[in-house]
């Protein structure tokens, strides 16, 4: 089985990248490599992580890099949406929480 | 390698079994031709001779002489007749026989015999040479076969002429014509009998097949030199001299050359033949292998080397980190322990504690996002930042916004790293903590449970420019304990990927929750490795745990 599925779906200028299993220092890059080429031309960005198990600190720094990317395109409509108890702490912890808009 | 029946040998047997099998086939199909051919040529002759005194016979009338058992005149004139046919024909015996009881196969009686002018003139009396009207056969001179054939042939007044072979002791092998010799009244009455002996034949078959084997075995003996000789040649010779070089090929792999000195020396082959291909793969292919050695020397030696730079990193890490303990052995107000063991030879993780002054002691727990070499590269920098931070008597807050922002200033691999500061004042027990991202602390109050401090952390250390990070206070009373930790505690997992996880963390450290902080430390690691058993260690893992005694026990 896979450890990580990820799926995008993009309407209009929203992406919509789903998370499916866990983010660990293996496949963070792989994380990286089906989010960051896609972000041109989006004006919202949402990580659906609703079934996301785990994220490890190299995952969290993709959310960074994601982020510091996103600001510099002057986008702030940043969303994550239904983290799983696990994963939001994590999100908490290192502050990353506060970059995102949370949707629970 | 053992070897079995050489190739050679192989080639050898399997020709000569063939050629054996190929010159028996060939002599028995020959043979059987060559009798049948024979006996054919044999039954028409002896037939021919059968008729021929049979007509004879009825010239003489000589079947009346039988039916009346008389020797009239024209009797020795008829034998004469006979004598002639039995000179012009290479025949054995010739002569007429007649069943004196057509129903008693040994009443058999000779009528007349014929002999050749070289057998009269052997000089014995012609009384005993011939045989006359009336003269019983001997015992055993016919075989009962014989004689059965011979009755019924008179029985059935056969009028055509026949053959059979028959053997007897006394005349060994023989080819019988016979033909029924009948009276002027047509009574059949007796036999005309001609005898070929065919051991004659059977002598010719014999040379014949006796030429036939030795042509066959000098043929196939030459054929088999001939093969030889060219497989020996094209194919034996090829795949020996393969064999060879791939022996001293395998040889100096065996004796452990040096890979450069692997030679593997070269076949010619002349033929453009599949041993041709098969004399460059193999060629090619202990070049590969020495090419591969080479190779495999190299990075053997480059990963030796690695290994060695590696283990002295792991040693300068480790001796970075403060690792005497007691650390301050004069000062009994707190009592403070630590540990980090990375998942590989180094890591991202530190702890790190240093007296800022004489009343004020900093505290760090960090981790580096990501392992091995990066991460413990951006360890040490983010170690001496913080350290030379917090030395200028900046509080824990402003200590790690100034850390924040050298690291981001030159940030071009966008690491970070979560770090949790504080600063305790000795005299008091008060702690003021800044938190960057990382995991909330376990504080276990004097007479409570380890439970975690769940204050609002800020952004990781590195993560984001501009960061202003807050700060909160800990009160510690004597006997009051506090454990830091980084995420490779909880998230350390077994075989089937589940997490050890912060309850059972915090049951471990409530277990023996009066423990020093030293036994807290074995504690947990002793249940996080009974938890993993034997996965792989997957994250660097780093504890540490300070007891505050109070002020009092300064002047102990």
């Amino acid at each position: 089985m896979e450890d990580l599925i990820i799926r995008r779906k993009q309407e209009n200028n929203v992406l919509t990248v789903f998370a499916e299993g866990r983010i660990d220092n293996q496949n963070s890059p792989q994380f990286s490599e089906e989010v960051k080429p896609y972000l041109n031309d989006v004006n919202k960005l949402v990580f659906d992580l609703e079934k996301l198990i785990y994220i490890s600190s190299a995952g969290l720094r993709v959310l960074l890099d994601v982020f510091k990317c996103m600001t510099e395109n002057a986008v702030t409509d940043l969303v994550i949406r239904k983290p799983t108890e696990i994963v939001f702490e994590a999100l908490e912890v290192t502050g990353i929480a506060d970059l995102y808009n949370i949707e629970n | 390698m053992k070897k079995g029946i050489g190739i050679n040998t192989t080639a050898v047997i399997a020709a000569v079994v063939f050629m054996g099998i190929l010159t028996t086939a060939i002599a028995s199909i020959g043979y059987k031709l060559y009798y049948d051919n024979v006996m054919d040529n044999y039954v028409s002759y002896t037939k021919t001779v059968v008729e021929y005194a049979s007509r004879a016979a009825e010239e003489y009338s000589f079947g009346d002489m039988v039916a009346a058992r008389e020797m009239p005149d024209g009797y020795e004139k008829f034998r004469s007749e006979l004598n002639k046919i039995k000179d012009c024909s290479n025949i054995e015996y010739l002569y007429a026989i007649y069943f004196e009881d057509i129903y008693d196969i040994y009443s058999l009686h000779y009528a007349i015999n014929a002999k050749t002018q070289e057998e009269l003139s052997s000089g014995r009396p012609l009384s005993e040479i011939y045989s006359y009207m009336g003269k019983p056969c001997e015992q055993g001179a016919f075989a009962d076969d014989t004689l059965l054939i011979l009755q019924k042939a008179v029985k059935e007044k056969n009028r055509s002429t026949g053959t059979m072979e028959g053997y007897s002791e006394g005349y060994g092998y023989m080819l019988n014509g016979y033909h029924v010799i009948y009276d002027s009244n047509d009574n059949a009455v007796g036999l005309i009998c001609v005898e070929i002996n065919i051991n004659k034949i059977n002598e010719c078959v014999q040379r014949y097949i006796t030429l036939v084997i030795i042509t066959a075995f000098v043929l196939a003996a030459i054929t088999i030199i001939l093969y030889l000789f060219y497989i020996r040649r094209h194919l034996i010779k090829p795949i020996l001299s393969i064999e060879k070089s791939s022996e001293a090929f395998v040889k100096q792999i065996q004796n452990n050359a040096a890979p450069e000195d692997l030679i593997y020396e070269k076949v010619s082959i002349r033929s453009g033949n599949e041993l041709h291909l098969l004399a460059d793969n193999v060629q090619s292919l202990a070049d590969s292998v020495a090419s591969y050695m080479n190779n495999l020397k190299t990075v053997t030696a480059d990963r030796e080397r690695i290994s060695a730079e590696l283990n002295t990193a792991t040693m300068i890490q480790q001796s970075m980190l403060p690792h005497v303990f007691p650390p301050f052995p004069d000062r009994k107000e707190f009592d403070l322990f630590a540990s980090m063991t990375p998942a590989r030879e180094v890591g991202g993780d530190f702890y790190d504690f240093f007296l800022i002054d004489d009343d004020h002691l900093g505290i760090v727990m960090a981790d580096v996002s990501g392992k091995g070499v990066p991460a413990a590269l951006f360890m040490m920098v983010s170690k001496v930042i913080i350290q030379s931070c917090a030395m200028l008597g900046r509080s824990a807050g402003e200590t790690l916004t100034k850390t924040n922002e050298a690291i981001c200033s030159n940030n071009q691999a966008g690491m970070f790293v979560t770090v949790w500061f504080g600063i305790l004042e000795i005299s008091t027990g008060r702690i003021t903590a800044a938190n960057g991202g990382h995991e909330y602390p376990a504080i276990m109050k004097a007479n409570g449970e380890f439970e975690l401090i769940r204050k609002k952390s800020g952004l990781v250390v590195g993560g984001l420019p501009e960061i202003r990070y807050k700060e909160y206070e800990i009160a510690l009373e004597p006997g009051d304990k506090l454990f830091l930790y980084t995420d490779g505690v909880p998230e350390a997992k077994d075989k089937d990927k589940n997490m050890f996880g912060l309850d059972r963390m915090l049951d471990t450290l409530n277990e023996d929750k009066g423990a020093s902080p030293e036994k807290i430390l074995a504690n947990v690691r002793n249940a996080v490795n009974a938890f993993v058993k034997d996965a792989e260690q997957f994250d660097d893992m780093t504890m540490l745990c300070i007891e505050y005694k109070g002020a009092d026990h300064e002047t102990d």
